[in-house]
C-alpha cells in the first residue's frame, strides 16, 4: 500500500511554524488575563450600554474594511487535505504563504483582481499534482467573491509535468469537464472535507 | 390415558400444557403415587417405537422433563444409576432424542453427584457415539449436549483429565467433536469449555489441532440479528475466542504466525482483533515463549506505528510493544536485550533523518517501551541518547535538532510517568545525559532565532519535563533551567509570531510544582526586580505582573507570591504610585485569590488571609474616604474583600460587620461619597451572610441606595452598581414576609414607582427590585404582580422599557449562592411561564407602534434562558421570533442576535419545528446577512444559522432555495469583515454540497 504513494515520507512542517493571522497582525490588542476578573454586564440603568451592544457599536464605528489578503487566501487553502497523506497542504508545504499573490485590477476601470497561487508538489514526479491543483482551484472559486480571477499554477522547476498541468488548470473548459467526472469530484470533495 | 400419552398428544401443539403434564408426573413420583419402574414401563411402546423416530425422541423428552421437575433426593442412588444406564444404553443404539437424553442426564446430575466412572462413561458415550456434533441439525439438540459436556468439564476436572491421560485417542476425537459448529449460543459455551483442556490438561501433542479448532473462527464476523433475544454480541464471542487463543504457551508456534499473517488484512476490524489477541497472548504465554517471538512481533507491529493507517491501531500496537517489554523485564537480562536491540537500532536509524513521520513514530515507540518499567527505560536511554546527542551536535539544521529534541522529550516523559507510579526510581542512565540535555535546551532557548517557534517550544517543554522528572537534575541544573525560563517570561517582549511567553509561564508553573524552592529563591526575586514601587513613565509592568500572578496557581509558592504582591502594593501606595499601577497590583492580588490555590482549612480558604490581606484594605478605604480613591480601584478592593470574606463563618463575619458598620453608615448617607463608594459596598454586602446583618441597618442602607438611584442623573457612572445593590439587598437581607412593607418604607414599592408617568430612574429601580424578588422566589404573589405591572407597560411605553426586560435574567455574579443569596431553582421557568405566553398573545393584537416592544422584550427574556426551558413552547415562538428578524433600528441589533441564537439551537435540535417556515426563515436569514444595516456579529450569526439549514432540514425542503442562496452568498464572500467572510465560506460550502447528494441519488 505504501509503495503506491509517490512520496511515502514527506517532510512535515510543525503547526506552530505555519503562518497564521496572529503572526501577521502583531498590533492587535490582546485582552489581559485580569480583564475577566471584573466582568461587565448589561446595565440595569441603561440596557443599551450592554457589553455586546457597546462592542457592536465599537465594531460598527470601525466598520472599516478588512481587505482580503494573502493570509486569508492561505487560510482558505492550507487546510485542504493531501490526496495521499492524511495531512494538510499547508503542513506539507504544498501551499506556502509566500507563493500566494494578489494582483490588483490592471486598469482603474476594471474591478477584477487576480489571485495567483503557486503549488509546490512534494516530489517532482508527483502524479497527483493535477488533482491538488484542481482542489485548490475549486476551493478558491467557491470561496472568493467573483471579482477575483483564480490562477493556480505549479511552481516553476518543482514538477516535471508542470507545463501540461498548468495548461489544464488554466483552461476553463477542461476544469469544468474535470468536475463532471464523478470519481474526480469525489477525490476533490474528500480533499476539501477537512476545510473549515 | 397415561401421562406419556397425554404428553405426546400435547407436546407439538402446546408446550406449556406438555410441561404441566410432566410436572404432574414428577410430583406423583415424588409422592410415591407413581413408581419409577411403572413410569419407565409406560414409556416402553413409544420409546421403542420402531417406525417413528420422532415419537422415540419425544418420549425421551418426556423423561427429561419429568426428571427436571424432580426435587433433590426424590430418587435413590440406585434409581439414578439405573436411569443413567438406561439413557446411555439408549444412545449407543439409537440417536433419536439425543438432545433430550443430554437434558435428562443434566437433570440427573442435578439430583446427585456422579462418581468418576459415571462421568467418564457419560463423556465416552457421547464422544464415541454422537461424533461429530454437527450431524444433529437442530441447534437445541446440540445446545443440550454442549451444556452437558460443559457441566462435566466444569465440575469433574480430575475425572475428565484422567480420561485424556489414559487414552491417546480421546483428545483428537474430543477436538474434532465440535468441528463445524456455527451457532453463536453453542460457540459461547464451546469456547468456554475448551478453556479447561487448554489450560489444565497436557495438550502438547495436540496443541496444533486444538488451536486450529478455535482459530478457524478468527476473525469473528458475526453480526447479531435485529432484536436478538439471546443478546450475544460479536464482542462476547471475540472475548471468549481471544481467551482461548491466549490460553496455552504451546499455541505460540501456530498463533503468532497466523495472527501476524492476518495483521496484513485490509480490514481494519480484523487488524483490531489481531492486536487485541496479540496483547492477550503476550500476557497469557510464558515469558520464555514470548522471548522466542519478540523480534518477529516487533518486525510486524512497527509498521502500524511507522505508517499509521488508523490512530487506534497505532495505539494498540504501541501497547503491545510495551507489554512485551514488561513481560520480558521480569526474567533475565538476555531476552529483554534481544528484544530491544533491533528496536533501538531501527529507531536510531530513523533519528538520522529527523524530523520525519518515522522519527516522530520512533519517539512514540521509545516512550511506550520506556514507560513499561525502569529496566527497559534504562536500556532505551543507554541505546538512544548517545546517537541522539551525536546527531544533535553534528547537525546545524534547527529543524533536525527540533525533531531530535521531540524524541528526547518522549523518553523523558516516560520517566515522569514512571516516577508517578513506581517509587523506586532507577535514573542513573538518564542522569548521566541530563546535563547535556539541559545545556542543549538552554542554548536553544537563549540563542536560537526567536522565529523558530517549534524548536524553542520543544526545548521549553523539554526543560520543564527534565525538572519534573524526579531526581534527574542536580540542584544546579534545575536552577539554570528555572533561570532560563524566568528570563524568557521577564525579558522577551515579542509580539505576534515568536512569542512563547504563555508557554514559558506554564512551564515555570510546572517547574514550581517540582522544585518550589528553586522558583521561590530564584524566579520570584527576579520578578520583583522587574516590578518597581513606582513605575517610570515609559515602562509597562503589566505583562510581568500578569505572569507573576499566574504563578500563584502552584500551591507551594502561593503564599510567597501573595505576600510579595501585598508588600509591593503597600510600597506603591505609600510612595504615591499612579492609580492605574496600584489597581493593577490589586487586580493581581485578586487574581491569585480567585484562580490561584490558597491554603484551605476545613475546605474553605484560610481565615487568616482575610485578616492579613483584606482587612487592611478595608481600613484604608474607611480612613481615606476623605480624599477618595477612584471607584474602579474601590471595586477591586471590594472584590478582594468579597472573595476572602464570603466563605468565612458567622463569627468572623459578625466581628467584621460590627467593626465596619459605623463608618459605612455615615459614608452611605453622604450622597456624593456614596456613589463613589458603591462598588466597594456592593461587593462587601454581597459577601455577608444574611444573619450577620442588622435588619434596621439594612433598611437604612436600602433607603439610601434607593435615594441614590432615584436621583441619579442618566450620566452618572455608578448608577448601575447602585441598582445591583438594591437587587442584592432585596434578595438576600429582607424578610420575604414583610417584603411589601419594607419596600414601601424605603419608597421603592413597585406599584408606586410605576404609577403615573414613571421616570426612567423609577423604572430602573422597579426592574432592580423585581429582579431581586424573582430570583429569590419566596414572594410568589408579589413578584407575579410586579412582573405583570412591568409587562403592562409594554403597550404604552417606548422601547426603553422593552429593552430593560433583558436585564431581568442577565447573569449577575453578585446574585449567587456563593454570596449567600436566595436563588430559586425554578426562577427562569417561572419568569418564562408568566412573561412569554402573555407576550406571544399580546403581540397578535398589538398595534404597529407597540409591536416591536414585544419582540424586543421577548428576545430579552429568551436570550438568557436555557434551551430546555423554551423547547416545549417553540412552536408558538417561531412566528414572533421570525418577525423579530425584521427589526431594523440600529439599537435592535442585540435583539436580532439573540433571536438568531435561538434559531441556531432550534435548527440544531428540533429542526422539524421550523421546517414549515423554511421559506420565510431562509429569506430573513439572507436579509440579515446584508451589511452595513446589520452588525458584523448579526451577519455572522445569520450565516451560521443558514449553514445549518441544508444539513438539518429535509433535502427536498431546501433544494429549491439552493440557487438563490448560493447566488446571494457571493455578496457575503466580499463582506467587509473577515470573520463574516469565514462564515460565508462555510455556509456557501454547505449549500453547494446539496448538489452532490443530488448526483448520488441519480
Amino acid at each position: 500500500m505504501e509503495a503506491d504513494k509517490d512520496n511515502a515520507n514527506p517532510t512535515i512542517i510543525n503547526p506552530s511554524d505555519l503562518p497564521s493571522r496572529r503572526r501577521s497582525a502583531p498590533t492587535a490588542k490582546r485582552p489581559g488575563i485580569f480583564d475577566a476578573l471584573a466582568p461587565a454586564y448589561p446595565s440595569l440603568a441603561d440596557p443599551l450600554s450592554s457589553p455586546e451592544a457597546s462592542s457592536d457599536s465599537a465594531s460598527s464605528s470601525d466598520e472599516e474594511r478588512e481587505e482580503i489578503d494573502e493570509q486569508e487566501v492561505y487560510d482558505l487553502i492550507s487546510t485542504i487535505s493531501d490526496p495521499e497523506h492524511p495531512l494538510s497542504l499547508g503542513s506539507l508545504g504544498v501551499v506556502k504563504l509566500d507563493d500566494i499573490l494578489i494582483l490588483p485590477p490592471t486598469s482603474p476601470r476594471s474591478r477584477i483582481s487576480t489571485v495567483r497561487v503557486l503549488i509546490t508538489p512534494t516530489t517532482s514526479a508527483c502524479s497527483l499534482t493535477t488533482v491538488i491543483g484542481l482542489g485548490v482551484k475549486v476551493r478558491l472559486v467557491n470561496a472568493l467573491p467573483p471579482r477575483f480571477r483564480v490562477d493556480v499554477r505549479i511552481k516553476e522547476g518543482t514538477s516535471r509535468t508542470a507545463d501540461e498541468v498548468n495548461k489544464q488548470l488554466g483552461d476553463k473548459e477542461r476544469v469544468a469537464a474535470a468536475m463532471e467526472n464523478r470519481s474526480l469530484v469525489n477525490v476533490v470533495n474528500t480533499m476539501l472535507a477537512t476545510c473549515e | 390415558m397415561s401421562d406419556i400419552e397425554l404428553y405426546l398428544f400435547e407436546v407439538d401443539k402446546n408446550k406449556a400444557e406438555a410441561h404441566d403434564i410432566a410436572e404432574k408426573s414428577a410430583s406423583r413420583l415424588e409422592a410415591k403415587k407413581l413408581k419409577l419402574i411403572d413410569l419407565i414401563t409406560s414409556l416402553e411402546p413409544y420409546i421403542n417405537n420402531k417406525d417413528d423416530g420422532s415419537i422415540r425422541a419425544k418420549s425421551v423428552g418426556y423423561l427429561a422433563d419429568v426428571l427436571a421437575f424432580l426435587p433433590l433426593k426424590a430418587l435413590s442412588g440406585q434409581e439414578r444409576r439405573l436411569l443413567c444406564d438406561f439413557i446411555l444404553g439408549r444412545i449407543e443404539g439409537d440417536l433419536e432424542g439425543v438432545g433430550a437424553s443430554a437434558r435428562a442426564l443434566v437433570a440427573l446430575e442435578g439430583l446427585g453427584k456422579w462418581d468418576v466412572e459415571t462421568v467418564q462413561r457419560v463423556m465416552r458415550t457421547f464422544i464415541d457415539n454422537t461424533h461429530p456434533l454437527r450431524q444433529f441439525k437442530l441447534q437445541t439438540e446440540r445446545y443440550s449436549i454442549v451444556q452437558l459436556i460443559d457441566l462435566l468439564l466444569a465440575k469433574y476436572r480430575e475425572a475428565s483429565r484422567h480420561l485424556q491421560e489414559a487414552d491417546q485417542e480421546f483428545m483428537p476425537s474430543f477436538i474434532s467433536y465440535f468441528e463445524g459448529e456455527k451457532d453463536p449460543r453453542n460457540l459461547m459455551i464451546i469456547f468456554s469449555l475448551l478453556q479447561v483442556p487448554m489450560t489444565e490438561w497436557d495438550v502438547h501433542a495436540n496443541a496444533q489441532d486444538l488451536f486450529d479448532s478455535v482459530f478457524n473462527y478468527f476473525p469473528i464476523t458475526f453480526k447479531p440479528p435485529p432484536d436478538d433475544p439471546y443478546g450475544i454480541t460479536a464482542q462476547d464471542l471475540k472475548d471468549r475466542l481471544r481467551d482461548c487463543i491466549a490460553a496455552n504457551s504451546d499455541f505460540a508456534p501456530y498463533a503468532f504466525p497466523q495472527l501476524l499473517d492476518k495483521l496484513d488484512s485490509t480490514s481494519m476490524n480484523t487488524k483490531r482483533d489481531v492486536l487485541q489477541a496479540i496483547q492477550a497472548c503476550v500476557l497469557g504465554y510464558e515469558p520464555n515463549t514470548i522471548n522466542l517471538y519478540s523480534v518477529t512481533l516487533w518486525d510486524a507491529l512497527k509498521f502500524e506505528i511507522l505508517n499509521v493507517q488508523e490512530e487506534d491501531l497505532a495505539v494498540e500496537s504501541l501497547k503491545s510493544l510495551a507489554l512485551i517489554a514488561a513481560r520480558l523485564t521480569d526474567s533475565a537480562d538476555g531476552p529483554l536485550n534481544a528484544y530491544l536491540r533491533p528496536v533501538i537500532k531501527e529507531c536510531n536509524e530513523h533519528l538520522e533523518d529527523a524530523p520525519t513521520k518515522q522519527s516522530e513514530a520512533s519517539g512514540r515507540i521509545l516512550h511506550a517501551i520506556a514507560v513499561s518499567g525502569y529496566t527497559a527505560a534504562d536500556k532505551v536511554v543507554k541505546g538512544i541518547l548517545p546517537t541522539l546527542f551525536s546527531l544533535y551536535n553534528g547537525s546545524q539544521s534547527i529543524t533536525k535538532r527540533r525533531g531530535l529534541l521531540e524524541v528526547l522529550n518522549e523518553i523523558v516523559a516516560a520517566y515522569i510517568e514512571l516516577g508517578a507510579s513506581q517509587p523506586e526510581a532507577k535514573i542513573e542512565a538518564l542522569q548521566a545525559s541530563a546535563g547535556d540535555a539541559v545545556d542543549a535546551m538552554i542554548r536553544a532557548l537563549v540563542s536560537a532565532p526567536k522565529a523558530e517557534v517549534s524548536f524553542r517550544l520543544a526545548s521549553l517543554k523539554g526543560l520543564a519535563q527534565l525538572v519534573s522528572a524526579h531526581g534527574v537534575l542536580s540542584e544546579k541544573e534545575s536552577g539554570r533551567a528555572v533561570d532560563t525560563v524566568t528570563d524568557i517570561v521577564l525579558h522577551e517582549q515579542l509580539e505576534g509570531h515568536g512569542n512563547i511567553r504563555a508557554q514559558a509561564i506554564k512551564a515555570l508553573t510546572d517547574m514550581a510544582h517540582s522544585v518550589p524552592h528553586a522558583v521561590r529563591d530564584r524566579s520570584l526575586p527576579a520578578f520583583m526586580v522587574e516590578l518597581p514601587d513606582v513605575p517610570a513613565e515609559a515602562s509597562s509592568p503589566g505583562p510581568v505582573l500578569e505572569a507573576f500572578a499566574q504563578l500563584s496557581t502552584e500551591r507551594q509558592i502561593f503564599d510567597t507570591v501573595a505576600l510579595r504582591l501585598k508588600n509591593k502594593y503597600n510600597s506603591a501606595r505609600h510612595q504615591g504610585a499612579p492609580q492605574d499601577y496600584q489597581r493593577s497590583l490589586l487586580l493581581a492580588l485578586l487574581y491569585t485569590f480567585t484562580f490561584g490555590t490558597p491554603t484551605q482549612e476545613d475546605g474553605i480558604t484560610r481565615a487568616a488571609y482575610f485578616t492579613e490581606y483584606a482587612a487592611p484594605l478595608v481600613t484604608d478605604v474607611a480612613s481615606s474616604s476623605e480624599h477618595q480613591s477612584d471607584s474602579s480601584t474601590l471595586e477591586i478592593v471590594g472584590r478582594i474583600v468579597n472573595v476572602l470574606l464570603r466563605p468565612q463563618g458567622i463569627h468572623l463575619q459578625s466581628t467584621v460587620y460590627n467593626h465596619n458598620v459605623q463608618w459605612l453608615a455615615s459614608a452611605v448617607k453622604d450622597t456624593s461619597q456614596a456613589m463613589n463608594l458603591a462598588p466597594f459596598t456592593l461587593h462587601y454586602y454581597a459577601a455577608l451572610r444574611p444573619e450577620v446583618a442588622d435588619a434596621e441597618d439594612i433598611v437604612f442602607v436600602l433607603k439610601a441606595q434607593a435615594d441614590l438611584a432615584l436621583n441619579a442623573t442618566p450620566a452618572s457612572k455608578g448608577a448601575d452598581t447602585v441598582l445591583r445593590h438594591i437587587s442584592l439587598l432585596v434578595n438576600k437581607f429582607i424578610n420575604p414576609k414583610t417584603m411589601q412593607a419594607t419596600l414601601e418604607a424605603s419608597d421603592i414599592e413597585v406599584g408606586a414607582l410605576l404609577s403615573g408617568i414613571p421616570s426612567p430612574q423609577a423604572i430602573s429601580v422597579a426592574f432592580a427590585v423585581v429582579k431581586g424578588l424573582l430570583i429569590q422566589g419566596k414572594t410568589g404573589a408579589l413578584a407575579t404582580k410586579y412582573l405583570q405591572a412591568l409587562l403592562d407597560l409594554l403597550s404604552t411605553q417606548g422601547r426603553g422599557i422593552a429593552q430593560r426586560f433583558a436585564t431581568l435574567l442577565t447573569p449577575d455574579d453578585i446574585l449567587s449562592k456563593e454570596n449567600h443569596c436566595l436563588v430559586s431553582g425554578l426562577y427562569k421557568q417561572k419568569i418564562f411561564n408568566q412573561a412569554v405566553p402573555f407576550m406571544t398573545a399580546a403581540v397578535r393584537t398589538a398595534d404597529a407602534t407597540s409591536k416591536p416592544n414585544y419582540f424586543i422584550a421577548l428576545s430579552g427574556i429568551l436570550r438568557w434562558l436555557p434551551y430546555s426551558v423554551i423547547e416545549a413552547s417553540l412552536p408558538s415562538l417561531v412566528a414572533p421570533l421570525l418577525q423579530t428578524l425584521d427589526l431594523t433600528e440600529s439599537t435592535d441589533q442585540s435583539v436580532k442576535a439573540s433571536a438568531l441564537v435561538i434559531f441556531e439551537s432550534v435548527l440544531m435540535h428540533d429542526s422539524t419545528i421550523v421546517a414549515e417556515h423554511t421559506a420565510s426563515l431562509v429569506t430573513r436569514l439572507l436579509n440579515c446577512t446584508a451589511g452595513p444595516t446589520n452588525h458584523a456579529s448579526v451577519r455572522a450569526k445569520a450565516l451560521q444559522c443558514l449553514a445549518l439549514a441544508p444539513r438539518q432540514l429535509k433535502r427536498e425542503a431546501v433544494v429549491p432555495y439552493r440557487r438563490q442562496v448560493v447566488k446571494r452568498l457571493q455578496a457575503c464572500l466580499d463582506d467587509a469583515k473577515r470573520s463574516v467572510r469565514t462564515e460565508a465560506v462555510k455556509c456557501r460550502t454547505a449549500w453547494l454540497g446539496l448538489d452532490e447528494g443530488n448526483e448520488d441519488d441519480e
